[in-house]
């Protein structure tokens, strides 16, 4: 099986602050991996190093086999956790940009997850409310055929109808040849999805393995091990 | 990187719009006002050059603005959220940059040539001043130091604005997500760069080309322009030249920091 | 689909199937669901869903056939051992239930027995 992300003793320093310490981590193909941790732990800073946002101080970062650039971001679909869209932008413009730039987007796909959502074409992105934009940005991402997903916070803003609907598409639309590492908090709702989960604290990983590995090990669910791990009590999130 | 251009482009469509309606209209309000004085016998003094002339400021005003735009963009999209989606293009940065310089050099040619037709135009047609100008105006349009200058100045407004980029990309790269900490960085960085090839292209010019005159004469087939001085009888080639070769290296700079160095 | 998170979810995955297998609802020789539709069914990792099949086969409760999916295993015969293994499991848990209580057989049975006579709406 190849592995999709390969990052080795990855280190990132700014000049008052070190958001990565040494960060080892391996996504195989096919595989969801799930990257836990409070605010402030990393999470953010590794995910835009894999998308090419942000460069490392020291150690190795490879997304199928090359360090991050022009390259790989053809090949990695990022979503951030913030509405990095133009506000007078339409959902329908918004695709035909990601359409003109990014090889592998499916414009049918995009106009499919569209109607899922109850997004209409025209709609600007300015006039949506928080919700909406969220499920507009989901639909931008998941219509690229990518090799790698990078998902930050993703079930932020979302009521439960529209998390489930994000999961189901998240399923259907699963492939082994491509995979995905999502962060969230609500760690409860979307466990199941994870083969693997890496527990980030400080900007060093804590705890890390396949999921259904550390619930027979612990005998406890990850978000039980999450509390775990953090020491203190996360109130479940509804 | 001509996808980003279009892109661009096609959200300055209503400020070009406006723009060039504006222009025209001013300038077809000062034409009839012309027309109008050079039926009127009563008419005295012929009108200076100075009078189309402020339709040359008008245009720079309207370039000024697009300009100040382009570069507000960049910077927004550099600290803002919208960089999440420019910068995470499979674009190099030399692409990403290089479409505002395009941007900028559309802008320019259309400030000029607009400009000059406007410029031409009014002054063709105004009491006095059109006998003078008439005779001229076609050499004038031939005279090849001239084009050569618009030329220079083009390059050199670009260099610039390379320096500007520079300037907001240094200060970005060097203080990450503090935005006004960055601003003022940049903002001396730039100072700094200014001033410096200032210094430069002095000692250059002194010590290095003396005895070398390179410089055009733009205004040969105009007698009556020039000798003033807001519009120097000579433009100087060697401090334009140093200005750009410094531009260019901003270009490179810029385009390293955008691959390398950046942090969004 | 209800899941106990805290316990690998593959092997509820595997116990549903088998369930499915003993009421009925899954016959010999029948197809199991795709392994991307049960996924979406349940709401799980479709690799979860693969696993699980995996050691469904492993114990010979199924065989996959490439390309045309995975099928429940054996005849009839093979439905009522599963069906009875899993009636095995529930008795066990019912009588080591009722005897953390305190209850002897034959409280065990007659209970059970009084249930299983009363008319089920």
């Amino acid at each position: 099986m190849t592995t999709i992300v390969q990052i080795s003793n990855l280190t990132k320093r700014y000049i008052t602050t070190t958001a990565l310490s040494d960060v080892t981590l391996e996504v195989p193909e096919g595989h969801i991996v799930g990257l836990l941790g409070p605010n402030g732990s990393g999470k953010t800073t590794l995910m835009k190093i894999l998308a090419g946002l942000v460069s490392p101080t020291s150690g190795t970062v490879l997304v199928d086999g090359i360090a991050p650039g022009v390259a790989t971001k053809a090949k990695v679909s990022f979503l951030p956790d913030v509405n990095h869209l133009d506000r007078w932008m339409s959902v329908g413009e918004a695709g035909s940009f990601y359409a003109d730039f990014y090889v592998d987007f499916d414009r049918k796909r995009f106009d499919e997850l569209l109607t899922i959502m109850r997004l209409s074409a025209s709609q600007k992105i300015g006039s949506l409310s928080r919700g909406m934009v969220e499920k507009a940005r989901l639909s931008l991402i998941f219509s690229r055929r990518a090799r790698l997903y990078v998902l930050d916070e993703p079930f932020g803003g979302l009521d439960p109808l529209a998390r489930s609907q994000v999961l189901d598409a998240l399923v259907a639309n699963f492939r082994a040849d491509c995979s995905m590492i999502l962060s969230t908090q609500m760690v409860a709702d979307v466990e199941r999805f994870f083969d693997d989960v890496a527990f980030l604290d400080g900007g060093r990983v804590v705890l890390a393995g396949d999921a259904e590995d550390l619930r027979m090990r612990r005998g406890a669910s990850i978000e039980e091990i999450y509390r775990e791990v953090y020491g203190h009590v996360e109130t479940r999130q509804v | 990187m001509w996808k980003l251009v279009r892109y661009e482009l096609r959200g300055r469509r209503l400020l070009y719009t406006i723009g060039l309606i504006v222009m025209g209209a001013l300038t077809l309000y000062q034409a009839t006002r012309f027309i109008g004085m050079q039926e009127n016998p009563a008419q005295p003094a012929p009108v200076s050059m100075g009078v189309p002339m402020t339709m040359a400021f008008f245009w720079v005003l309207f370039y000024a603005a697009m300009t100040v735009i382009n570069i507000v963009t960049y910077t927004q999209d550099l600290y803002g959220d919208t960089g999440y989606l420019i910068f995470g293009l499979p674009l190099r940065g030399a692409e990403v940059l290089g479409s505002r310089i395009v941007l900028l050099v559309i802008d320019t040619l259309m400030t000029l040539l607009g400009g000059m037709t406007s410029v031409i135009v009014l002054a063709c047609l105004a009491p006095g001043l059109a006998q003078q100008v008439r005779p001229w105006v076609a050499g004038f349009l031939l005279t090849g130091d001239y084009w050569v200058m618009c030329l220079g100045v083009l390059a050199v407004i670009v260099s610039f604005m390379a320096i500007m980029f520079f300037g907001v990309t240094f200060g970005k790269t060097l203080t990450n997500s503090k935005k006004h900490l960055g601003s003022v960085f940049s903002a001396l960085v730039v100072i700094v760069v200014l001033w410096l090839s200032a210094l430069l292209g002095a000692l250059l010019e002194t010590n290095l080309f003396e005895g070398v005159h390179l410089t055009l004469s733009p205004w040969k087939n105009m007698p009556f322009i020039g000798g003033t001085p807001a519009v120097p009888e000579q433009f100087p080639l060697v401090s334009p030249l140093m200005f750009v070769a410094l531009g260019l290296l901003a270009f490179a700079a810029t385009s390293w920091l955008m691959d390398r160095k950046l942090n969004l | 689909m209800e899941f106990d998170d805290r316990a690998p979810i593959y092997a509820q995955i595997m116990d549903l199937i088998k369930r499915r297998i003993a009421i009925g609802e899954l016959k010999a020789g029948g197809q199991l669901p795709s392994v991307r539709d049960l996924a979406r069914q349940v709401v799980v990792n479709p690799n979860t869903v693969q696993k699980a099949y995996l050691e469904l086969e492993r114990e010979g409760y199924v065989t996959t056939q490439r390309g045309l999916g995975t099928f429940v295993s054996g005849d009839h015969q093979t439905v009522d051992l599963v069906r009875q293994g899993l009636a095995c499991d529930i008795v066990k848990a019912y009588v080591v239930g009722m005897r953390s209580l305190g209850y002897g057989a034959e409280e065990i049975s007659t209970m059970a027995a009084d249930e299983a006579g009363r008319e089920t709406k």
